[in-house]
């Protein structure tokens, strides 16, 4: 399964433009370190199924809470997604990153990795699909 | 595409939107399934190419040159961050920055952070060894367990000395965010206060 971001610059004029960049950057407040694999999904599902559209019902985790629904907000269609990119040993990634430069990072099985959170940021950007230790994973943040 | 200014994710085989936050499909054919989500750490490249000399990088052109180590100037504005289906539970980077080990628990899961400062990286590792529950303390950024006295390196969470040397601590699943941003997903959320360490 491969991801992608539901959002695009497309073509736009400068002062649209201005406009998105504002929306994204309310978009990266969402600071979130997250790496995602797919057990269980085969992704075979036709394209026509009916699509539907979940209440995420809040509730459980408390009385008090309100209903939330899901209202995604879309600008513009899907990027491609991002599956291929360089993998550099420590020896030449060392003269790609600097020391202070932040990075998600994981291990799985005995191999680590790490994706760098400046390459991570701009809306083209948000998921690598990549695969590590044998295993289909996104990073994203 | 935003929902309540978090990213929003779309595979490609059946077209669902997922939420990256939670993980989860929100709407599609896919609607309901949870990704699994893989322990992580969120750290500066000197931490983490010390700490696993054996490292891969993953690289593509810079689109910005924000995220460094100054990131993390306000560290209020922070927090590590656990959650599963019915609860959620974050320990704030400024509280941490105070108090750089808490034994703590989570959905009864005992679990220790550990709070590097240079670097504003939270370990966070299951003190669950074999059928045990160990508890630590911070010397010299050196874990040791009250039971036996092992040595446990923080960032990797192998003994490195002591009776239980070679055991390992499981890392666990949790999430730097922006303190905002995860109470808008998580308003009930349980905030970490100092009086409950154990």
């Amino acid at each position: 399964m491969l991801f992608r971001l539901q959002n695009s610059y497309c073509s736009w004029s400068a002062k649209r433009f201005r406009c998105i960049r504002a929306t994204f950057r309310i978009g990266l407040s969402v600071a979130t370190t997250v790496v995602l694999t797919f057990a269980g999904c085969d992704g075979s599902q036709p394209d026509d199924m009916p699509s539907k559209t979940i209440q995420r019902n809040y509730s459980k985790y408390s009385p008090r809470t309100k209903v939330r629904e899901f209202r995604p907000w879309r600008l513009f269609p899907p990027f491609d997604p991002i599956t291929e990119f360089p993998i550099h040993v420590i020896e030449e990634a060392t003269k790609l990153i600097d020391d202070a430069e932040l990075v998600l990072a994981v291990v799985i099985g005995d191999e680590p990795r790490a994706y760098p959170i400046n390459v991570l940021n701009t809306p083209q950007r948000e998921f690598f699909n990549d695969t590590l230790g044998s295993r289909p994973i996104a990073a994203t943040w | 595409m935003l929902w309540d200014n978090s990213v929003v994710m779309m595979d490609l085989e059946t077209k669902s939107l997922w939420s990256h936050i939670l993980g989860e499909a929100m709407s599609g054919p896919l609607l309901g399934t949870k990704l699994k989500v893989i322990p992580s750490l969120m750290t500066d490249w000197k931490t983490w190419r010390t700490i696993h000399p054996n490292t891969t990088l993953a690289f593509l052109d810079r689109t910005t040159r924000e995220y460094t180590r100054s990131f993390y100037r306000d560290l209020s504005q922070f927090v590590i961050a656990m959650r599963n289906a019915r609860e959620s539970k974050v320990w704030a980077f400024d509280r941490l920055s105070k108090y750089p080990i808490v034994n703590d628990q989570f959905a009864r899961e005992p679990l220790v952070i550990v709070f590097d400062q240079k670097s504003s990286t939270a370990f966070v590792l299951s003190r669950r060894v074999d059928d045990r529950v160990l508890t630590f303390k911070l010397s010299n950024e050196i874990l040791i367990d009250n039971q036996t006295g092992s040595q446990w390196n923080a960032a990797t969470g192998k003994a490195i000395q002591g009776q239980l040397k070679g055991k390992q601590l499981r890392p666990l699943v949790a999430t730097v965010s922006f303190r905002q941003a995860w109470m808008r997903f998580h308003p009930n959320t349980i905030v970490w206060q100092r009086s409950q360490e154990h």
